[in-house]
C-alpha cells in the first residue's frame, strides 16, 4: 500500500532518513519504534509531504506521492495525528472534525451526521460544542484522531499515540485501533508505549539513525539482539 | 455638510477598512498594506465616475474588483512571509500603491475644469454625487448598503465550513493541511476577498469626499485599520465593526482635546492588548453569547 524506497532526508548537515526502504501493507498494523531522534516523525513529515524527501521515491497505492503537497496526499487517503496534540483550539469540537470531513457534497445534514459519528466512536460526542482548547489531555487526543479520520483514510499514520496516556487509556485506545483494523484501515504507528506496540502490531521496523536496524513480528523483534542494544536493552536496563 | 451623516459615512468606510483586515487576520496575515487596495479601490472608481463618466455602481464595481484582483497577486508573495515580516511586507505594497499615484497623472478638462490623478495635487472633483443631486443622506444609504451586503457576505463565511478553515489556518498550517485544506488557496482566497473589501470601502470614500491624495492611503490610515480589527477582535466580523465605530466615534468626540487625543487612542490600543489580546469580540467572548443563547431557545424548544 505505501511504498518506500531509498528515502533519505537531511536537515543541515544531519541525515535523518538514511535510505530508508519500507513497505506498508493493507489492512495490516505496521509499528515502528526507535528511540528519541532516530527518525520516526521525519519519516511522518515526509510521508504526508510536511517535508519533502532529498532522495528516493515514495508510493501510495502504486500512485508516485513523493512531491506531492500535504492536502492531496489527504485527498488520497492518508490521515495522521500528531505526536504533540495540534487542534484548533479556538475552533468548536464539531468544528475540528468538520472541516476535515472529506467533501462528498451530500448536504450540511448528512455532514452533520458523519461528525456525530465520528464524535460518538471517541466518545466526544457530548463535548462537540466545547472549543478543543478546553478538553483535557485525553478527550484532545481521541479528537486528533475523529479529525484524522474524518478525511476517510484508507491508511492512518499515528505518532505516539498513547503518549502520556494512563494504562486505563491504552488499553481504550488499543481496542480503538484494532476496531480501526477491522473496519478496513491500515494503520501505521510511531510508539514508545511497548504495551500498545506489542499488544496490537502485526509487524514492527526498529529505526536508528535513520537506517532500519530490523523488521519483523513483534515476537522478533523482542529477541533480536541488535534491537535489544539499541533500544529495548537500554530501556530494561532502566526497569 | 452635515456634521452627524459625514461622521455615520466615514464610520462605513472604515467599518469596510475594518473587515478587510479581519479577513486577512483570521488566516494568520497581518496586513499593513490595505490602504494600498483602499487607494486602488478609490482611484479607480473616481476615474471611472469623473472622467469616463461612468454611473456610480459600475464605476464602484470596476474600482473594486482591479482592487481584489490586485489582493489576489498580493496574496501569492505574501505566502512566503508571516507574522511581522508580512506586516512590512504589505506595508512595502501600500507604499508602493501610493508612489504609483503620488506620480501618476491622468486628467482631462470636463467642463472648465482639470479632473483627474493629477501627482502630487491629488485627484479633485469627483464630483459624480453632488452633480447628480443626491443628498449627503442619500449617499450614506448606499455606503450602508455596501456595509451590510460585504457584513452578510462575511456572515456567510463565518458559518461555512470555509470559515472555519480559515481559522484552522491561522492556528496551525500543518494541521490544516493534513485536515485536507488547500492552505494557498485559503490565503490567497483571504487576500482576495481582503482587497476586494478595502477597494470599496476606497470607492465609496472618494465619491463621499471628492477629493483623495496620496497623502490620505498613508502609513496612518494602515495603523487605523488594523487597530480596528485588534481592538474590536477576531471572534467575529463584528469586532471589526465594532472598533470602526468606537475608534471614530472615540476620535471625534474628544475632537476638543486636539492633539492629546492621539496619546488617549494610543493608551486605549495598549490597555487593550495587554487585557484581552484578541480584541474586545474575542473567540471567549463569542462562545458565552451562543451558548446564552442556546439557553434561550432551548426551554422554547422543548415546550
Amino acid at each position: 500500500m505505501l511504498a518506500i524506497r531509498g528515502l533519505t532526508r537531511r536537515f543541515g548537515g544531519i541525515t535523518a532518513l538514511n535510505a530508508l526502504d519500507l513497505d506498508v501493507n493493507a489492512g495490516e498494523i505496521f509499528a515502528m519504534i526507535g528511540p528519541n531522534g532516530s527518525g520516526k516523525t521525519t519519516l511522518f513529515n515526509v510521508v504526508t509531504g510536511v517535508f519533502p524527501p532529498h532522495a528516493g521515491r515514495l508510493t501510495f497505492n502504486g500512485k508516485d506521492i513523493s512531491r506531492a503537497r500535504t492536502h492531496e496526499i489527504v485527498r488520497l487517503g492518508i490521515g495522521r495525528t500528531f505526536q504533540t496534540i495540534r487542534l484548533f483550539t479556538r475552533l468548536s469540537v464539531f468544528q475540528n472534525a468538520w472541516i476535515a470531513l472529506k467533501a462528498t457534497g451530500d448536504g450540511l445534514r448528512a455532514e452533520r451526521e458523519r461528525v456525530e459519528e465520528l464524535l460518538r466512536f471517541t466518545r466526544l460526542l457530548d463535548r462537540q460544542d466545547e472549543l478543543a482548547g478546553n478538553l483535557n489531555f485525553g478527550e484532545q487526543r481521541r479528537l486528533e484522531l475523529a479529525r484524522a479520520l474524518a478525511t476517510q483514510p484508507s491508511l492512518l499514520l499515528l505518532d505516539e499515540p498513547a503518549a502520556g496516556m494512563t494504562y486505563a487509556e491504552v488499553q481504550e485506545l488499543i481496542e480503538d485501533i484494532q476496531q480501526l483494523r477491522a473496519t478496513g484501515k491500515t494503520i501505521f504507528l510511531i510508539e514508545h508505549v511497548m504495551d500498545l506496540v506489542m499488544g496490537v502490531a502485526d509487524r514492527i521496523a526498529v529505526l536508528n539513525f535513520g537506517e532500519k536496524l530490523a523488521e519483523g513480528t513483534p515476537a522478533e523483534i523482542q529477541s533480536n539482539p541488535r534491537v535489544i542494544e539499541a533500544y529495548l536493552g537500554e530501556r530494561a536496563a532502566h526497569a | 455638510m452635515e456634521y452627524p451623516a459625514a461622521v455615520a459615512s466615514i464610520i462605513g468606510i472604515h467599518i469596510l477598512l475594518g473587515v478587510s483586515v479581519y479577513l486577512v487576520a483570521i488566516t494568520g496575515q497581518l496586513s499593513f498594506g490595505q490602504q494600498g487596495f483602499y487607494a486602488i479601490g478609490a482611484y479607480l472608481a473616481g476615474i471611472g465616475t469623473a472622467i469616463w463618466g461612468l454611473h456610480l455602481v459600475p464605476a464602484i464595481l470596476f474600482g473594486t474588483t482591479v482592487a481584489g484582483v490586485v489582493g489576489f497577486l498580493v496574496g501569492f508573495p505574501a505566502l512566503r512571509v508571516k507574522g511581522l515580516y508580512l506586516g512590512i511586507a504589505t506595508f512595502g505594497f501600500g507604499e508602493i500603491v501610493r508612489l504609483v499615484f503620488l506620480n501618476v497623472s491622468y486628467t482631462k478638462m470636463v467642463g472648465t475644469r482639470l479632473v483627474g490623478p493629477n501627482g502630487a495635487e491629488g485627484f479633485r472633483h469627483v464630483s459624480y454625487i453632488y452633480e447628480g443631486g443626491y443628498t449627503q443622506t442619500q449617499y450614506l444609504g448606499v455606503i450602508y448598503l455596501a456595509v451590510a451586503l460585504v457584513a452578510a457576505g462575511v456572515h456567510l463565511l463565518e458559518r461555512s465550513k470555509l470559515g472555519a478553515k480559515f481559522r484552522a489556518v491561522e492556528e496551525d498550517e500543518v494541521a490544516a493541511a493534513m485536515a485536507g485544506v488547500n492552505v494557498t488557496a485559503v490565503k490567497v482566497l483571504a487576500f482576495t476577498l481582503s482587497g476586494f473589501v478595502a477597494g470599496l470601502g476606497g470607492a465609496l470614500f472618494v465619491h463621499y469626499s471628492t477629493y483623495i491624495d496620496h497623502d490620505m492611503v498613508a502609513l496612518p490610515l494602515a495603523i487605523a485599520a488594523v487597530t480596528y480589527a485588534m481592538i474590536g477582535g477576531l471572534g467575529s466580523y463584528w469586532g471589526a465593526i465594532l472598533g470602526a465605530v468606537l475608534l471614530i466615534s472615540l476620535t471625534e468626540g474628544l475632537r476638543f482635546l486636539q492633539e492629546f487625543r492621539l496619546i488617549i487612542y494610543g493608551a486605549l490600543i495598549i490597555v487593550t492588548m495587554v487585557f484581552r489580546p484578541r480584541g474586545l469580540i474575542d473567540e471567549g467572548f463569542v462562545l458565552r453569547l451562543r451558548a446564552l443563547f442556546r439557553r434561550r431557545a432551548a426551554p422554547r424548544a422543548a415546550s
